[in-house]
């Protein structure tokens, strides 16, 4: 069985027209090797240690501060000692979800940098792809089978067409046939 | 100002039909983007548009959202009353650290005067109760009403989560007043004055960013009665605090090296007094700090970037 599919997948021929039970099949298992959203790799916070980090407030910048200028901007950077990993984080007001942010994002770069095949990135951009894939997959057959069912549609309406077109000419025909026994009968 | 180039402008309407009002206020792509993002973040959506109104015309962000972050407190921000700035939170923390290390034995004793929101207080008390457990006492004061409400409500606020907001008592009184220290109802003793009191000279007040003046945001919303001061402020927080309370210690805010001098110059006559300033992270002068020498206050010498002779 698991011989013939993969027989099936290797070779490009329609597999759908030939074996109309196996695309189920198909189906499953591609959806099989999707991870689900809650089976993610955890985010690696245990990468972080706070001593191999420097953590920068930066703020306000050139020309006047104090009273005379209103700033809300609060950028947290964070450099990675080990590494020279920099990561800048002002993606919320508060200074304190800033830290937790930029902290989760330097993890997280630090996570690709040591297991670049199995890092959560790596995963969570994967598992992006193949659902990407798999939405178009599923669209392509849905417009297939609309497609299909058109033509259906489109060949039933000639076959009527053609259909009603014999009965007109049926009716001339009869009409023409009609007219001459009335001839003969005036004979 | 220079105005909006229109390839800005379209860049700005690709991405969002709310981004490009609010570049009058931001000047770039990137500040006006995470600023639309804040407040995406954290009004609801059918506010959205009237906010970008508002922020279109350089209206402060934090009245627009009604809150600034403050260290880990969220202050809440009201027309009338200045907003807390950043500067201010950072020596605030730097105070809060040296202060952590004279340990719990002692009760604190600290004074704050012109206080605003009362973020300044509310930031101590925080650091120094919540984390560290040292007892403090705080009266702080304005002599606005508005101010008085607000920072009232803020008090309030903090008492809902934290239990030091008993440990808190906000006045309203005038730093210039002929009984201030009876009217605060101070105990003799105080170890710390902390202020951030009104320091622009009305000149630089009028002028603009480029002229080392004050931005026009500030000018048009914030009130002048909490931006505009000279020297008198610091000569009065001296004379009316620091030295009738017997304070051990004091930290002010200021934006000029002229007023550290002023201080300094204040209390030259009085040998057990050492001055310093202190530096806010954009390298500006920031705060004049005082101690008095042999006293646990002369923690705040940590505080200081440069001490004064």
């Amino acid at each position: 069985m698991l011989g013939i599919l993969s027989l099936a997948r290797s070779q490009c021929f329609p597999v759908k027209t030939a074996m109309p039970w196996a695309r189920f099949l198909f189906q499953s298992s591609v959806q099989m090797a999707i991870p689900k959203r809650n089976k993610l790799p955890p985010r690696p916070k245990w990468l972080i240690k706070e001593e191999e980090l420097d953590e920068k407030f930066l703020k306000g910048g050139r020309g006047p501060g104090g009273q005379k200028i209103n700033k809300s901007n609060s950028k947290v950077q964070l450099t990675h000692l080990p590494t020279g990993l920099v990561v800048t984080c002002q993606y919320s007001r508060s200074q304190e979800s800033n830290r937790q942010r930029a902290r989760e994002i330097l993890a997280l770069k630090l996570d690709d940098l040591q297991n670049p095949e199995t890092s959560r990135n790596a995963i969570v951009g994967d598992r992006k792809i193949k659902l990407k894939q798999s939405k178009a997959k599923k669209a392509n057959r849905k417009y297939k089978v609309i497609d299909e069912a058109r033509k259906e549609a489109q060949t039933e309406k000639d076959g009527e067409l053609e259909e009603i077109v014999d009965i007109e000419d049926e009716f001339d025909t009869f009409l023409k046939s009609a007219t001459v026994n009335i001839d003969k009968k005036a004979d | 100002m220079p105005r909006i180039s229109p390839s800005l402008a379209r860049k700005a309407i690709a991405k969002s039909s709310l981004l490009p009002r609010l570049l009058r206020a931001n000047r770039t792509l990137e500040a006006a983007e995470q600023e639309l993002r804040w407040i995406q973040q954290e009004l609801p959506q059918q506010q959205w548009k009237n906010a970008v109104l508002r922020r279109s015309r350089l209206e402060p962000l934090q009245y627009i959202l009604k809150s600034q972050p403050f260290g880990p407190l969220d202050i809440i921000c009201r027309s009338g009353v200045l907003i807390p700035r950043w500067e201010t939170e950072e020596w605030t923390y730097k105070v809060a650290n040296a202060l952590a290390k004279l340990g719990k034995e002692k009760q604190l004793n600290i004074v704050d005067a012109c206080t605003g929101t009362g973020c300044i207080p509310l930031l101590l008390t925080h650091e120094l109760y919540e984390q560290e457990g040292i007892p403090v006492d705080v009266v702080a004061f304005d002599v606005s009403d508005e101010a008085f409400k607000l920072a009232s409500e803020n008090l309030n606020e903090y008492s809902n989560i934290y239990k030091s907001g008993k440990y808190i008592t906000i006045k309203q009184a005038d730093l210039f007043s002929n009984d201030l220290v009876k009217e605060l109802g101070v105990r003799k003793e105080s170890d710390l004055v902390t202020s951030n009191p009104p320091y622009i000279p009305h000149e630089d007040y009028i002028s603009s960013v480029s002229c080392n003046g004050t931005s026009r945001s500030v000018r048009i919303y914030e009130p002048s009665l909490a931006l505009i001061g000279e020297n008198e402020f610091y000569g009065a927080l001296l004379e009316q605090l620091v030295i009738p309370t017997n304070s051990k210690g004091f930290i002010f805010e200021l934006g000029y090296t002229y007023q550290a001098n002023y201080v300094r110059d204040k209390l030259r006559n009085m040998e057990s007094w050492k001055i310093g300033t202190s530096m806010d992270g954009a390298g500006r002068i920031r705060c004049v700090v005082g101690w008095q020498k042999g006293s646990e206050m002369e923690i705040l010498e940590e505080v200081c970037d440069e001490v004064l002779d």
